[in-house]
């Protein structure tokens, strides 16, 4: 156990981290699912819907137990003043800039490979748009406690869509292998 | 010549065998039924490949030799036509031999009714031959999987394919194929048709797999003028009649064989060697007047490249197929098979469309070829008289002496049991946009009959008959309805009567 204090960020910090996480990963789920349904409802019943939407959630669940794991490994192998210490708000802040990065590339991507230059160009702005950020972050405080509190607001969906993401995930254990 | 008097002793002498003759019939029958049993049946289904591009059927390009010279010693149905206009209700009704408004798979991404799924041509066959099927559309795919465990080998849709990208196929969801589509291929992933439903995983895994594509392009792409051929994955048409091959190779007991090629199917992705062959000829194909249904019509010069390019890719998919049909000599597997080559769906290029994504119902989107080959047939047989892919199932089980399925709702084709019947009416539909368990109520329904045909668009913005004279203008290029023939009259009437027909199950339910 203090092994995994010495390398890794608080609990509630990773939970936060987590809630985030859920937030946006399910959000971005649920808005796809929810794009879907009126064509799903001209030949699926409900059971079968609802089981799209265990489907999606449960690997929007996976995602993001995924997402957070990989913020808290990089935590880990950082220096701890990196990325360790306010981990919170350094792991919310990743997220916000990855999710925008996310679905500017999910809408300029056809169906043609971008290339390596062009996702070289993709990966350097992401990161240094969230260098930036982080250090602004870092060193005005009014804003940090700003991040910090908004964070905050949205791990509250933890409490939704956790049970939301295990219960779909036990609905698809249960359809495959039972 | 003498007419010898029949005499009572002989009469008795007849009478005396009665009960022999009687016994030995069902015998003769299952001797029969044996022989035919050891015969193959293989369907071959090219996807989205209209009739009215063959110059067996009066093209005036010569698109594909190499199936013409097969067609030579074959039975050609040169009226065969789809119940449906895209892969769903086509490939629905030519596996279950059920109209569109009983399987009620009449939506992209449609399953068949519940109660209907296992009413496949692998049930139908079931007690005799062995089955092995493939479908290179995803969509043909899941129909097959509603097959159950009437399908005894079903190769996966990858298989012939360079850059595996589908999940429903993985072995943890084969049990679960359709919502697994559902979920990952028409949410999760969903492989540039739309936003991913996984906001991290989804762009990663379409970067992956169109590095995949990209490699592969670089490596065996040569062949191909404007990239490699397209079903969700990239794959090369060499690969799929290669693949074909091994897979009848490994047939020893009788088997019902279903191949579903993605082929000539959008995006036309021709070979160097067929790109421009017919963009420089000079045949032009006739202009006609935009369709009101055309949604963001293209013009006359779009559509022209359009069909020219899919002429080349039929050209490329038949240069392939002069390999399949040499196989099928060499392995003596012709003289051992009725062989059907035909299709789901056609594909249209007029009235400001290119494609089948549209509810229009004309000749070119539902005209189709089929094309039986039958064992120790030398001669080409033409059949003129109307058929449909609903025939198909029966037809095949009268051939292996299976009974044919109460459920059936073809009839036996003509020289395979059957006999024509130039008065038949037949109907195709689509009704994409309506519910599968309710009504029909938004739908386009063509009857032809006798030569004629009568469509019926019915949606909330456009309501209209349309009427043609199919002998004097095949082309469906004037409509006569508002003139009133007696003829368009008496149509309507049934195509109405058909209409009422099948909402009445409904309507009693509620």
């Amino acid at each position: 156990m203090a092994t995994f204090k010495k390398f890794f960020p608080a609990r509630h910090e990773i939970l936060l981290v987590l809630g985030a996480a859920l937030f946006v990963i399910h959000s971005w789920s649920l808005n796809t699912f929810i794009y879907k349904v009126p064509s799903f409802l001209l030949y699926m019943n409900l059971g079968q819907i609802s089981t799209v939407f265990a489907y999606m959630m449960a690997f929007a669940f996976l995602e993001s137990l995924l997402v957070t794991s990989g913020l808290v490994v990089t935590s880990a192998l950082l220096p701890r003043s990196w990325y360790r210490d306010g981990f919170h708000y350094k792991g919310f802040l990743t997220l916000l800039v990855g999710t925008i990065s996310a679905i500017f590339l999910q809408d300029s991507l056809n169906n043609q490979y971008p290339g390596a230059t062009s996702l070289l160009i993709w990966v350097s702005l992401t990161l240094l748009s969230l260098i930036a950020l982080l250090l602004l972050v870092h060193f005005v405080e009014s804003l940090r406690k700003f991040i910090i509190f908004i964070a905050e607001q949205v791990s509250v969906m933890l409490y939704l869509y956790l049970p939301i993401g295990l219960v779909s995930l036990l609905i698809i254990i249960w359809r495959i292998f039972l | 010549m003498t007419h010898q008097s029949f005499s009572r002793r002989d009469f008795l002498k007849l009478l005396a065998l009665l009960p022999a003759s009687i016994a030995f019939e069902p015998l003769s029958k299952y001797a029969s039924s044996l022989v035919n049993n050891t015969n193959h049946i293989i369907i071959i289904v090219f996807d989205a490949w209209s009739a009215n591009n063959l110059a067996l059927h009066g093209y005036p390009r010569l698109t594909m030799p190499n199936l013409e010279k097969f067609a030579q010693k074959s039975t050609v149905y040169h009226r065969h036509y789809s119940p449906g206009t895209f892969t769903v209700p086509g490939t629905a009704s030519l596996l279950t031999g059920l109209s569109p408004w009983t399987h009620r798979a009449i939506n992209l991404g449609g399953a068949i009714a519940k109660e209907h799924q296992q009413k496949q041509i692998f049930s139908a066959l079931s007690s005799s031959h062995n089955s092995l099927a493939y479908a290179q559309n995803v969509y043909a795919d899941q129909l097959l999987y509603q097959a159950g465990p009437f399908l005894k080998n079903h190769i996966p849709f990858g298989e012939y394919n360079q850059n595996n990208t589908i999940s429903y196929d993985l072995p943890g969801l084969k049990n679960d194929a359709y919502l697994a589509f559902s979920s990952f291929e028409d949410g999760i992933f969903q492989h540039g048709k739309g936003r991913d439903g996984s906001l991290f995983l989804g762009p990663l895994a379409r970067l992956l797999s169109l590095r995949k594509k990209l490699i592969v392009e670089n490596s065996r792409g040569d062949d191909y003028a404007i990239g490699l051929p397209n079903c969700d994955e990239v794959f090369l048409l060499s690969d799929l009649i290669d693949g074909f091959i091994q897979a009848l190779k490994q047939l020893s007991e009788p088997s019902l064989v279903y191949f579903h090629f993605h082929p000539p199917h959008d995006p036309y992705r021709p070979t160097h060697k067929f790109y421009s062959q017919f963009s420089k000829d000079s045949w032009t194909p006739p202009l006609k007047k935009v369709h009101p249904l055309a949604e963001e019509p293209q013009s006359f010069q779009q559509i022209k490249s359009s069909l020219n390019l899919y002429d080349a890719y039929l050209a490329s998919w038949d240069e392939e197929l002069a390999r399949l049909f040499q196989f099928f000599e060499d392995s003596g597997l012709r003289q051992k098979s009725h062989i059907f080559i035909t299709s789901d769906h056609g594909e249209m290029h007029e009235r400001g469309l290119s494609g089948h994504s549209t509810p229009l119902m004309y000749e070119p989107l539902i005209h189709v070829p089929l094309i039986v080959s039958s064992p120790g047939q030398e001669q080409q047989t033409n059949i003129y008289s109307p058929t449909l892919s609903l025939d198909i199932l029966p037809t095949i089980a009268n051939l292996t002496g299976n009974s044919i399925p109460s459920w059936a709702e073809g009839q036996l084709l003509p020289a395979l049991g059957g006999v024509e019947n130039s008065a038949r009416s037949l109907f195709s539909m689509d009704a994409k946009t309506n519910a599968s368990f309710a009504p029909l109520k938004k739908y386009t329904l063509a009857l032809t009959r006798d030569n004629y045909r009568l469509t019926q668009y019915q949606y909330p913005t456009y309501q209209q008959f349309e009427f043609y004279n199919l002998t004097e203008d095949p082309g469906e290029t004037n409509n006569i309805y508002p003139q009133q023939p007696a003829k368009a009259k008496e149509m309507e009437a049934e195509l109405l009567q058909k209409i009422t027909e099948v909402n009445a199950k409904f309507e009693e339910k509620q």
